[in-house]
């Protein structure tokens, strides 16, 4: 039976895996199908980030530990305790589950993985990371949860095999030959010291507690060291002993042991398909070649889409991106990378289900600064995969914002407003510009923001895009603020000033009134996002009509 | 004897009145000449809130009044629409106000026939969010807001098309005469200070607060009140709709949008001539606490500028001015011994256009001309020259613009084409270009910089078209600014005080206006 | 993003206009560790003209010739003006100790004792000043009278007519003609700060000089926009002049000002060679004054820091500084809630004509200090040690009118300064 479901499983396992296998290389040619050279590996990078977590270690200490011991103590779980059937054999041939120093090691990395796992779901649930994803925060809540059970219900399953009779009497019958009355003895010592639960109540007398002790050591003592070493399981059996009758009676250890079991099974089946696919795709990750400042720059960048699903969503990208202040602003999570890596995931599932002006404003607004390449932990080399998201929008059809502007008439843009503001009335999306619970992302309504403007033309003269082509621009920084003054707010979106804003923040920095001229310029081209993304739509939805 | 200008009718005052008389006669046949000492809505007509009234607010005070806007309104929205901004309006009561107004005000309304609406105090502060949490009751009525520059510009476009002709800046400095008949007016260019001749058969008195002046030149006395009343202009419109206070009429209830902006009022004060009025910092104060019991961001909210305007009122009476009749009063001088002589001042904004028939019935009577006033279906048409005292934005499609067109007004986004525009309408007309001109007809100047800026850029394009020689333009900027300054001054506090500052750093500071040009050469000379 | 930082240092001067950046300058020469905090620079809106005192007495528009002469008079007239505080000798040393600043940061100046200049700006008057730039030295009254002048703008620089400055001027140089170029490429509005970047670029140089010379023969000067260059405008100027054969000079005109840019520049420059740290952007606040120190935090977008000073020079400025700040009713100083002089009530504020002669009373309005420019309340005692007021800030100072904006604040700032090593030295 166990053989049985565990060899199913296996099978299973590869079936998902070589499901996933195929879609990832299905998905192939959303990389530079040019590629010509051959894939150069990493070998340094491979060793050092997939057992000893190098780049982890260097983007957080705290995090690193946790981890590395985590996964030491998995490590161990899984080669010594989970597959102790193939491995004893192999390594260790006095391999006793009950005996030192296995019982002790598998208390110790269970409690480990358990005060690991307690740490992360803690972290995952209270601290407040950047923009996370309720679906992916859940999903990695649920992922860690079920780890987190899967020890908890070992310890209860070795407490409750602990303070088992019917084991007990087992094991006597299996492996001794003992009368009733030295059965009695040894009953007596073992439930002073191995905790069993005994039904029957035992009068204690001390040449009888002798007697078991020398019972004990003739027949169990070289397969049963004291369960003082199974420090967790004993205070869990303290907890549990109360209940030992009902717990004998219904053999719960038995009930507990497939739960256990089960959970080994569930989490080896779900493996290929939950973010635990980590733990096989950082180590190729890890083995990419590292490209140098020189690779980027050529026309041919590529990138394995399967390093994508090494991400384990930490956001250590994001915080250290360079556009963070981007996002603070528009509220657009595509300005993101750890965000911006699951629209792409979405995007290779179902190129619908993603609003492309979104993700194309926000891969966009990316300076590809190499920061978050740089950090990243599972060794994801992002920087490419930003360049080549961008090729795929626009083959996609997920116009250039900037272009599209330039190509709409005004009157084309100005008839617009109706519908998009609609649009944002109906989703009340937190990045559409008018999310009340937001701030900052409301500057443009509201006139405190920018009826300070003394019409002094500072962030105008400062502004360095008119300085370096002026032509290209129709209206200035404070004619804007004019004109949201006036209640053209929609008007205002459609400008090239607000489409070419470098957001170097010159303006804001040197205005003598405080007001967030940048700020605002972000804010009006999320919202002209909007407007041109139902112009888009429009468009296609024409040339499919014509066609 | 100096140049004689003959005419039919000749029109004094180029206010509402005067300009709709104006039309109304000229759609009757008539050729008539309109003359006014400043320019176009110099007086009460510039000074006013812009507010077409559904009459409700004058239910209780004056039902006639009530009835006579109720039916006007309607022929404005339908005849001079591009005008008028449909804005609807609310009456508001806050906690505190009068129950027994309150409770009596639908049925006042009824009576007059005035349409009304009940609103959910709920649902109003939904539609206005401007709207203070104190309302306690909100009533729907069909209040609108009117452009009273575009609406003179454009009455005034339409009489000179078809051959009759206006002068600005001349005064009427006498009448001569002839056996109870006048026969001859006096007029004096207050530019040029040029005095020329016109000859009619009937002369019209519509210069409003000054009427009793001009009466009193053939010997006719009318006693007048003048009350002055206040407005500010707020730097973003605040409501969409017009609020009124449900309460008694009474200081700064009235907030009326116009355009981009609202127009909060107004006081009143009585004064003594209707000259050389402005608005004080008491006035502003007063008017900014009222309101704020209606819309509380009226607190803290930026002010551009404020402005007060003369009710011109025909009557005797204590207490306030309010309280007289804004009905108009409509005078044929046959009574005093002048024939062809009819002076029709009062009235509001609302009724000008039946005033103007009312007067023109009389004018046509005295000249036995059989003519039907066409105001009521003829619509005004709409022009270029008016278009830019709109209160909204004008941008061309800036982004397919071949031709660069600089952005002189960048407060209120006034293109250069058209100052041209508006400078080519003016010497058109035969008067000088000037910043105030330009002004009036315009948003130039009326944003929250409030000329420091635009009207240095206006003046350098003047010049660089030659329509400005040696310091002329120094002492146009002068009067510019110190016009703009007494809309100013009261308001100045928080950013707009900012803002004024670096005006005079500006205009005193490094220019040097406060000295005369002429003297500081001298004494640098010397 | 609350980080907390914190600083100690001897001065903290609040406030980043001219005033705040004189005393920044003067405080690192005499060695003391400075701290620099305020809201962004409105130096971009300085006409970059040092006025020492141009108009006395202001209600009989009498044009200063000699700022000596009439210094003595206002003295005696308004004993609480900043100037009645400092002796004439301490006052000239003070604006000679900035003339030789900007030197050192390659900003060339030029005075003369006892006369003011007479400088020509953008509207075609003059202003009296004391210390001008060199690069507009050629543009002074006694320079233009009955001269040649070819006055030059570019198409697309709004507000600024080079026929506007030849009619206004017509009286002084009557032969005086104008000429617009029109840069190729640039069809666009002009700013002071894009022309500027091109006076920088020889080719612009050799184009627009090209035209000028083509068009025009026999004039003596050459007058342009106050937008020759960024930096190094003295350079530009000279080379222009190199190339057309005649002499030229800068025009300032409407804000925002090249010539208050270059202050700006020439000032921060000099600040980072002193090490002077610097919180742009801060908003101050005043938390407490215990044991002669001043325990102040800068609050900014994304950081407060605090910072412990033994001495604190606020050089806020008035209304557009933000030192003061005008509610509807009330003057009220914006950080140490100092006691503002002002006028009683809100409608004496400011007159009905915006050019009355005796200036608006609001103008008065600022804070009252003693000798020392230490503000002191009612009885004359000093609010808090330690703590001085320079520049516009300070009271019965209607700078735009008596045209002694810079001259104000340069000397209170150096004396405050002086004031404060003084004691500071004494105590220890």
């Amino acid at each position: 039976m166990i053989e049985v479901s565990f060899y199913a499983a296996i099978i299973v396992f590869i079936i998902g895996a070589g499901i996933q296998f195929f879609r990832l290389n299905k998905n192939k040619d959303f990389s530079n199908p040019k590629k010509s050279n051959r894939p150069q590996y990493n070998i340094k990078g491979f060793f050092l980030n997939t057992f000893l977590q190098a780049k982890l270690f260097k983007a957080g200490k705290v995090r690193w530990a946790v981890h590395f011991v985590l996964f030491l103590s998995f490590l161990y779980l899984l080669i010594v305790h989970g597959l102790h059937a193939v491995t004893a054999e192999l390594f260790f041939s006095d391999y006793e589950p009950t005996l030192d120093p296995f019982q002790f090691l598998r208390n110790v990395s269970g409690f480990f993985v358990l005060a690991a796992g307690i740490a992360f779901i803690v972290r995952r649930s209270f601290n407040l990371r950047i923009n996370q994803d309720k679906r992916i925060k859940i999903h990695g809540l649920i992922t860690v949860i079920v780890i987190v059970l899967l020890i908890g219900s070992g310890f209860l399953l070795e407490a409750s095999k602990i303070i088992s009779e019917p084991i007990f009497m087992e094991m006597v019958e299996e492996y001794s030959d003992i009368d009733d009355e030295e059965l009695i003895d040894l009953k007596l010592h073992w439930k002073d010291n191995y905790a069993v639960f005994f039904q029957e109540d035992l009068q204690s007398a001390p040449e009888q507690l002798e007697n078991g002790q020398v019972l004990n050591e003739e027949y169990c003592l070289y397969c049963h060291s004291p369960i003082k070493s199974a420090g967790i399981s004993r205070a869990v059996v303290k907890a549990i002993y109360s209940a030992g009758q009902w717990f004998n009676v219904n053999r719960i250890d038995k009930a507990l042991y497939w739960f256990h079991y089960g959970l080994c099974l569930i989490i080896l089946i779900c493996l290929p398909f939950s973010r635990l696919l980590h733990i096989f795709l950082i180590p190729f990750s890890s083995s990419q070649k590292k490209k140098t400042v020189h690779d980027y720059q050529k026309s041919s960048v590529s990138i394995n889409l399967a390093t994508l699903y090494a991400c384990t969503n930490c956001g250590y990208c994001s915080q250290v991106c360079n556009i963070y202040p981007n996002y603070q602003i528009n509220r657009n999570p595509d300005v993101l990378p750890h965000a911006k890596i699951e629209s792409v995931k979405g995007l290779l599932k179902d190129p619908s289900s993603i609003n492309k002006w979104q993700l194309n404003a926000g891969n966009g607004a990316c300076t590809l600064c190499y920061k978050c390449t740089d950090i990243c932990p599972s060794g994801i080399d992002l920087q490419s995969l930003w360049t080549v998201l961008d090729k795929k929008l626009g083959e996609m059809g997920a116009v250039d914002n900037n272009d599209l502007i330039n190509e709409t008439s005004l009157n084309e843009w100005m008839a617009k407003e109706f519908i998009s503001n609609q649009k944002i009335k109906q989703d009340g999306s937190p990045n559409c510009g008018t999310s009340s619970g937001n701030l900052t992302s409301t500057l443009a309504d509201r006139i405190e923001s920018f009826e300070n403007c003394i019409q002094c033309t500072i962030c105008t003269n400062v502004c360095p895009i008119l300085g370096y082509d002026s032509n290209g621009i129709d209206m200035t920084p404070h004619q804007i603020m004019n004109l949201l003054r006036l209640g053209e707010k929609h008007l205002a979106t459609s400008t090239r000033m607000v489409w070419s804003c470098l957001t170097c923040y010159a303006c804001q920095e040197n205005c003598p009134q405080e007001i967030q001229v940048t700020d605002i310029l972000l804010e009006l081209r999320n919202a002209g996002g909007m407007t041109a993304d139902i112009i888009q739509k429009n468009k296609l939805t024409e040339k499919l009509i014509n066609k | 004897m100096k140049q004689t200008i003959e005419t039919q009718v000749l029109i004094i005052g180029g206010g509402a009145t005067g300009t709709g008389i104006a039309r109304d006669l000229s759609l009757r046949g008539l050729n008539v000449v309109l003359i006014e000492k400043q320019d176009l809505n110099a007086g009460a007509s510039g000074g006013n809130h812009g507010l077409l009234h559904s009459g409700a607010r004058y239910v209780c005070s004056d039902p006639e009044a009530a009835i006579e806007c109720n039916a006007e309104i309607d022929i404005i929205k339908k005849t001079a629409g591009h005008c008028v901004e449909e804005t609807g309006g609310f009456f508001v009561a806050v906690r505190g106000d009068d129950e027994r107004y309150i409770a009596d005000f639908p049925g006042m309304c009824e009576k007059s026939d005035i349409p009304f609406k009940y609103i959910e105090v709920k649902d109003a502060r939904q539609m206005e969010p401007a709207l203070s949490p104190e309302t306690i009751a909100v009533y729907g009525v069909n209040d609108a807001s009117i452009n009273p520059f575009k609406l003179c510009i454009e009455n005034m476009k339409d009489v000179t098309s078809k051959g009759s002709l206006y002068f600005s800046n001349c005064i009427l400095e006498s009448f001569e005469m002839d056996n109870n008949q006048i026969s001859l007016a006096k007029v004096k260019n207050l530019v040029t200070h040029e005095a020329f001749y016109i000859k009619a058969c009937t002369y019209v008195n519509a210069s409003g607060a000054w009427a009793s002046q001009v009466a009193l030149l053939v010997g006719a006395p009318i006693s007048m009140v003048f009350s002055k009343g206040t407005l500010l202009v707020t730097s973003k419109r605040i409501t969409k709709r017009v609020i009124n206070r449900l309460r008694k009429a009474t200081d700064g209830d009235i907030l009326v949008p116009g355009g981009v902006v609202s127009i909060l009022g107004t006081t009143s004060v009585r004064i003594d001539t209707p000259d050389n009025i402005y608005p004080t910092v008491d006035e502003v104060d007063l008017i900014v606490n009222e309101g704020e019991a209606m819309v509380p961001s009226l607190k803290r909210c930026r002010y551009v500028r404020a402005y007060s305007g003369v009710r011109p009122l025909v009557s005797v009476g204590e207490g306030d001015d309010r309280e007289v009749s804004r009905g108009f009063t409509l005078i044929d001088h046959e009574k005093d011994g002048v024939n062809n002589f009819i002076t029709i001042t009062g009235g509001k904004l609302s009724t000008y256009r039946l005033m103007a028939e009312k007067a023109s019935d009389i004018v046509c009577k005295k000249q036995q001309v059989a003519g039907k006033c066409q105001t009521k279906e003829i619509p005004l048409p709409s022009t270029q020259s008016g278009e830019w005292s709109e209160p909204t934005v004008f941008v061309n499609d800036f982004r397919q613009s071949v031709q660069h067109d600089p952005v002189l007004c960048e407060c209120e986004m006034v293109p250069a084409s058209a100052v041209d525009t508006i400078i080519d309408a003016i010497k058109k007309d035969g008067n000088q270009p000037d910043l105030n001109a330009i002004g009036l007809r315009s948003r130039i100047g009326k944003g929250p910089c409030q000329g420091a800026f635009c009207s240095l850029r206006i003046l350098s394009c003047m010049y660089n078209a030659g329509e400005l020689t040696h310091d002329q333009g120094i002492d146009d900027l002068k009067r510019f600014l110190s016009k703009r300054w007494k809309g100013e001054q009261p308001l100045l506090w928080g950013t707009a005080i900012v803002q004024s500052s670096i005006k005079e750093m500006i205009h005193c500071g490094l220019f040097g206006l406060e000295l005369e040009t002429d003297q500081v050469l001298t004494q640098i000379l010397t | 993003m609350n980080n907390q930082e914190q600083i100690n240092c001897d001065l903290l001067v609040i406030g980043r206009g001219f005033a705040g950046m004189v005393a920044v300058d003067r405080a690192s020469a005499l060695g003391l560790k400075t701290v620099q905090a305020g809201s962004s620079s409105s130096l971009f809106l300085d006409s970059g003209l040092i006025d020492l005192l141009g108009v006395y007495p202001v209600n009989k528009l009498r044009i200063v010739k000699d700022p000596e002469v009439s210094l003595a008079m206002l003295k005696t007239d308004i004993p609480d003006h900043p100037y009645s505080k400092i002796s004439n000798k301490k006052l000239f040393e003070s604006l000679y100790f900035l003339f030789d600043s900007l030197n050192d940061a390659d900003l060339a100046y030029e005075y003369q004792k006892g006369e003011n200049f007479f400088i020509l700006t953008a509207a075609g008057t003059f202003k009296p000043s004391f210390m001008v730039p060199k690069t507009c030295l050629n543009g002074c009254a006694k320079n233009l009278n009955n001269k040649r002048v070819l006055f030059v703008d570019f198409k697309g620089l709004k507000g600024y007519s080079a026929r506007q400055i030849s009619n206004v001027v017509h009286k002084l140089c009557p032969r005086s003609s104008a000429l617009t170029i029109e840069v190729p490429g640039r069809s666009g509005d002009m700013t002071p700060m894009m022309l500027a970047g091109l006076f920088e670029d020889d080719q612009f140089l050799a184009m627009i000089t090209k035209i000028i010379r083509s068009k025009i023969d026999n004039i003596d000067l050459v007058g342009f926009p106050a937008m020759c260059g960024i930096n190094n405008s003295l350079e530009i100027v000279e080379q222009i002049e190199k190339m057309i054969g005649c002499a030229c000079f800068e025009i300032p005109g409407l804000p925002p000002s090249i010539p208050g840019l270059r202050f700006k520049n020439a000032f921060e420059k000099k600040m980072s060679q002193n090490n002077v740290t610097v919180l742009n952007k801060a908003k101050m606040r005043f938390d407490s004054f215990k044991d002669h120190t001043f325990f102040m935090t800068a609050v900014n977008r994304n950081m407060n820091t605090s910072i412990q000073a033994k001495g604190v020079i606020l050089a806020t400025g008035r209304f557009q500084g933000g030192g003061l700040h005008a509610k509807r009713g009330l003057i009220q100083e914006s950080i140490f809630h100092l006691p503002v002089y002002q006028p009683e009530r809100r409608n004496q504020w400011y007159d009905l004509n915006f050019f009355h002669p005796d200036g608006h009373a609001v103008n008065q309005a600022g804070i009252e200090t003693n000798e020392m420019f230490q503000p002191v309340d009612k009885k004359n005692i000093p609010e808090y040690d330690n703590l001085y007021a320079a520049g516009s800030i300070l009271a019965c100072n209607d700078w735009v009118r008596l045209k002694s904006g810079s001259g104000v604040s340069c000397v209170s700032a150096v004396t405050a300064v002086d004031h404060f090593y003084a004691r500071l030295k004494g105590g220890q």
